[in-house]
């Protein structure tokens, strides 16, 4: 099976963008699909509360009601190649 | 831990895929008793095996679905969701589950799974460096439910708390039994952290048994947070907290009023000021091994929130502290 890496670095996600999502990755992992080994956020920054996303378990990089952050949802290597 | 878990596994084969990796099947019956859900975590984020025996030992692996099901919904808000359901669908009594790799630290799964056990599936949250972030005027980072082996290291934190959020600011470990499955926070590292005007990093657990969260007959009474180290942080500025009813793991009480958190799970009345704090790395809950080490306080408020360490010993286990 494959394996990948993501990373995301050197971003600002602030309060007034429209998502701090990377992607909606709706892919379960099996054999033709990679499995996301590593990931790294890594020198960015996070300004204000985040915008509520929608269901939080499905996102990438998601926050709750009150602008928390929930560090590391991952996303399908599909959607997101580095 | 309830000993109803040694017929969970009936055995494995190995399976090799095109590029010969090691694939060890387990084969899972579909029972409340145990916390594996065949589905909600199938999705974006992958899923992850967990074994958890003892206070300390834990396994896991990721998930290879073999064959799913899909399933399409929302809410009344207009989000949607899918969902993935593995094995062969629903009514089955049994289904199993490829895992990538033979479960570490026990290369015969039979052995390890055998009564006393506990084991679930979940998301597939691991691995995951958040490193050198800078995050302000925010609320929290958290590692909500599965978490395991992630580093969180060398970030700045400042204000990042308000009077929604008063006591979840600043950077969280949770484990626990969360939306109907075992969720456990295992061998975590937060590693100099500065966490200002905030309130500090918690290790927590959102309850002490999945039957207190509405699994009933499952009633794993072991530490969901397990191995965490939280070492060099650096605590400072002034932190007030404000209670408030929609936050359900507050400061409260007698403990609140000596600076200490109480256990997860309190409740308090609203717009409850507390005194300023420096903020604090502590644990609170079912956990075991916590290595907590080399706490600075930097400009803090005088007074007794500003001791920087709480470990509450009563559900705490196997927690070493040099402040």
């Amino acid at each position: 099976m494959d394996t990948c890496r993501l990373a995301v670095e050197e971003c600002v996600f602030t309060s007034t963008a429209p998502n701090v999502s990377l992607g909606n990755g709706a892919a379960t992992y099996n054999a033709s699909r990679p499995i996301l080994r590593k990931l790294f956020i890594g020198r960015n920054t996070f300004i204000g509360e985040l915008p509520t996303r929608s269901v939080a378990r499905h996102e990438t990089f998601t926050t709750d009601a009150g602008g928390g952050f929930f560090a590391g949802f991952v996303t399908s290597c599909e959607q997101v190649q580095v | 831990m309830a000993g109803a878990y040694k017929d969970a596994y009936r055995g494995t084969t190995l399976k090799s895929t095109s590029n010969s990796t090691s694939v060890t099947r387990l084969y899972l019956p579909v029972d409340p008793r145990i916390g594996l859900l065949r589905s909600d975590w199938t999705t974006a984020v992958g899923t992850q095996f967990v074994a958890m025996n003892g206070s300390l030992g834990g396994m896991e692996a990721v998930v290879v679905a073999q064959g799913t099901t899909t399933r399409k919904g929302g809410d009344s808000a207009g989000r949607t969701s899918e969902t993935r359901e593995l094995g062969s669908g629903s009514g089955s009594s049994s289904f199993y589950v490829d895992l990538d790799r033979l479960l570490p630290e026990c290369p015969h799964p039979a052995e390890a799974l055998g009564g006393g056990t506990a084991i679930g599936l979940g998301p597939n949250r691991r691995t995951l460096q958040f490193v050198g972030n800078t995050i302000t005027r925010g609320t929290v980072v958290q590692l909500y439910g599965m978490a395991v082996r992630n580093s969180v290291s060398q970030n700045d934190g400042h204000h990042m708390s308000d009077d929604f959020h008063a006591g979840h600011g600043g950077f969280i470990d949770w484990g626990e039994c969360y939306d109907g499955g075992l969720q456990p926070s295992m061998y975590n590292e937060f590693e100099g952290n500065s966490v200002l005007n905030s309130n500090g990093i918690r290790v927590a657990t959102g309850g002490t048994s999945c039957s207190s969260r509405g699994r009933k007959g499952f009633d794993v009474d072991a530490p969901f947070v397990r191995g965490v180290v939280v070492r060099n942080t650096t605590l400072g500025g002034a932190v007030v907290p404000v209670l408030n009813r929609a936050n359900k793991n507050l400061l409260a009480g007698d403990a609140a009023s000596r600076g200490h958190p109480t256990r997860s799970g309190n409740r308090a009345e609203p717009s409850i000021m507390l005194p300023p704090t420096c903020g604090w790395v502590n644990a609170t809950g079912a956990t075991s091994g916590i290595v907590i080490e080399h706490v600075s306080l930097g400009d803090c408020p005088s007074g007794p929130g500003a001791t920087g360490v709480y470990v509450d010993r009563s559900e705490v286990t196997n927690a070493v502290v040099r402040p």
